[in-house]
């Protein structure tokens, strides 16, 4: 007993751990990747938000559509004569933004729906659960597509649009960690000692199953840049501006494929794969080190 | 002056369609002050009993008859807002696993505070919380470079400790410890049952304390309740109860204890395993195990015999013994 070294106070051990977790998430290969990816992602969107206003300048000629790359023209041109790198600089504010703001409404629904159903079962559950199954039956994509066509167009709209049809999973998946960690014998001593039921909800469930709900926030991010993409391409984005969804219809409109003008689909793609990586890869990493039980530290 | 009277109490659980009688028709008092140990085999109803007192049965259970009185205030009336006053502030509970019953994610010290700022009124601030949160592990012997530590650092005996200090934060007149000494070494049930004994001294703390283990129960109480599929079989003190048992349950369960000292081999089991609460046998539920069983223990379900102040057996055999 005497030989082990004293531990940190218990302030400094609090304000430690967040560290420590941040220390574990760099050590990983996935992690660094994810992270990496993210900054410069959310980089372009910065410097491209600066830099460029909305909308950008056609080309004044038809000489000037579908140029390949050149010096002065880094990615080339597209269908209206638009400079393509300054398309992509000023259209990932828009995935960015999309996928930020719908996994923040998503998860918050979902976290809700979750640890309220799962915590206070009987009724309560049973109603909140045939919802959320109701909903992740629905398949999303047509959903959205109808939303999106009968709600006004705006990026508003997209962000709804997306957060709607992505709460039911996460729902589900907080629900079952609060169900498991709901019947944990400290959760019965905290109700022993006198603890009201939203106090055990806000300071044992909810820190309890925070890795679950930060880990599935990041996969849900990549799922909404994704869902933004697409939705964008079908037509149903903002078309007042700049995105790479919005880049991919008009390239795929205006014939690029025809034309051979590889340069207007393939950046603004790798743009949503890179973006869509890094949540994964960070999520990934995430979890991992943020579940105490795959962690023994 | 009695501290807490349970009357009558009865506990159902809902299985399916079925329900089950896990508690029937228990009654006893603990007086302020006093040890009480309940004894009992697996499924016996001594964890139902604990926590039907504090209202902490789980959404599937219910009880169907009886009070619980603590100081004179009905707690089987009480709505869910009063109990959770009661919790922790008049009543304080320790539950089995020392492993599992600290929150894993935060240091021993600041559940220790979180304890003494559930109820209102117990310290003014977080510095006082911190403060007194630090005096409570000293008293359960944990050194203060210990305090910032996370469960996961501690040794089985110290989270048990822990458990203790927090379950004493809001200055209980009664503690509830549900098993809190079983799957410890035996050097550690020591420590634990040792401080047990020290606070009840320092504190004055009354102490129902719940296990299957005699020995424990022997070295730590003062009145001892035997407990068969849900009832409560016998009572008295704890020198009545295990050196002369009446009811043949009791007297079987301290035969089939070994002994140090005594004859080699001087000891019995049961035949025979606890009834099922879904399929209890008509009559005594003990008839079906019982040596001594008369042809009505299979057919009258025994009633409890006073045999002394505050010394009872619910046996037929007991009460033809008596009224000869």
């Amino acid at each position: 007993m005497a030989g082990i070294v004293a531990v940190a106070p218990a302030e400094g051990q609090l304000a430690g751990r967040p560290a420590a977790l941040w220390r574990q998430l760099l050590r990983s290969p996935r992690g660094v990747i994810g992270l990496a990816g993210l900054v410069w992602f959310v980089g372009i969107a910065i410097v491209g938000a600066i830099l460029y206003k909305n909308p950008l300048p056609t080309g004044t000629t038809s000489a000037s559509v579908f140029l390949p790359p050149s010096r002065t023209y880094w990615l080339g041109t597209d269908q209206l004569g638009r400079n393509v790198f300054d398309e992509i600089m000023l259209g990932a504010q828009v995935s960015v933004i999309v996928g930020f703001a719908a996994t923040a409404i998503a998860t918050t629904l979902g976290a809700v729906i979750g640890i309220t159903s799962g915590y206070f079962s009987g009724p309560t559950d049973t109603v909140l659960m045939r919802g959320t199954d109701v909903a992740l039956a629905l398949p999303a994509l047509p959903l959205m597509i109808v939303l999106a066509a009968i709600l006004p167009r705006g990026l508003l709209t997209i962000i709804l649009v997306i957060a709607v049809t992505s709460w039911p999973g996460p729902a589900r998946i907080i629900r079952s960690g609060v169900l498991s960690e709901r019947e944990r014998t400290y959760i019965l001593r905290a109700r022993a000692v006198g603890c009201r039921e939203w106090r055990i909800v806000g300071r044992y469930i909810l820190p309890a199953v925070m890795p679950v709900i930060l880990a599935n926030a990041a996969l849900l991010t990549a799922v909404a840049v994704l869902n933004q993409a697409v939705l964008a391409f079908l037509g149903l984005g903002d078309p007042t501006h700049a995105s790479w969804g919005n880049l991919l219809q008009g390239a795929f409109d205006g014939g690029a494929m025809l034309q051979g003008a590889w340069w207007v689909i393939v950046p603004p793609g790798l743009c949503i794969v890179g973006l869509v990586l890094s949540f994964t890869l960070l999520s990934n990493a995430m979890s991992e080190v943020l579940n105490p039980r795959l962690n023994p530290s | 002056m009695t501290l807490l009277a349970v009357d009558g109490l009865s506990v159902q659980y809902r299985q399916g369609n079925q329900r089950l009688q896990a508690l029937d028709r228990a009654s006893f008092e603990v007086g302020a002050g006093s040890r009480v140990g309940i004894l009992g085999e697996s499924g016996s109803g001594k964890s139902t009993l604990a926590l039907a007192i504090l209202g902490m049965l789980p959404p599937n259970g219910e009880v169907t008859a009886g009070t619980v009185s603590l100081g004179g205030r009905c707690l089987t009336d009480a709505s869910a807002k009063e109990l959770v006053q009661v919790r922790g502030r008049d009543v304080g509970m320790v539950f089995q696993a020392a492993m599992n019953s600290l929150d894993p994610l935060r240091p021993v010290i600041s559940q220790v505070m979180e304890a003494l700022m559930a109820h209102p009124g117990v310290v003014e601030n977080k510095a006082a919380a911190r403060q007194r949160a630090a005096e409570l592990l000293r008293m359960v012997e944990i050194r203060d470079d210990y305090h910032g530590m996370y469960p996961h650092e501690c040794s089985g005996g110290m989270r048990q400790r822990v458990a203790i200090a927090i379950s004493l934060a809001s200055g209980p007149g009664l503690l509830i410890a549900d098993e809190p000494v079983t799957a410890l070494d035996v050097i550690t049930q020591f420590q634990i049952l040792s401080l047990l004994e020290r606070l009840k001294h320092d504190l004055g703390l009354a102490l129902i304390f719940v296990s299957h283990d005699l020995g424990v129960i022997a070295n730590i109480c003062d009145e001892a309740i035997v407990m068969y599929a849900g009832r409560i079989v016998e009572r008295g003190t704890v020198q009545e109860v295990l050196r002369q048992p009446m009811h043949p349950y009791t007297e079987m369960l301290v035969n089939a204890m070994p002994r140090l000292t005594g004859t080699r081999g001087a000891f019995s089991g049961i035949p025979g395993s606890p009834p099922s609460l879904s399929s209890l046998p008509p009559g005594c539920p003990f008839h079906p195990r019982c040596p001594v069983a008369l042809a009505k223990c299979s057919a009258d379900e025994p009633t409890e015999t006073v045999l002394g102040s505050g010394r009872t057996a619910s046996c037929h055999v007991v009460a033809a013994g008596v009224s000869t």
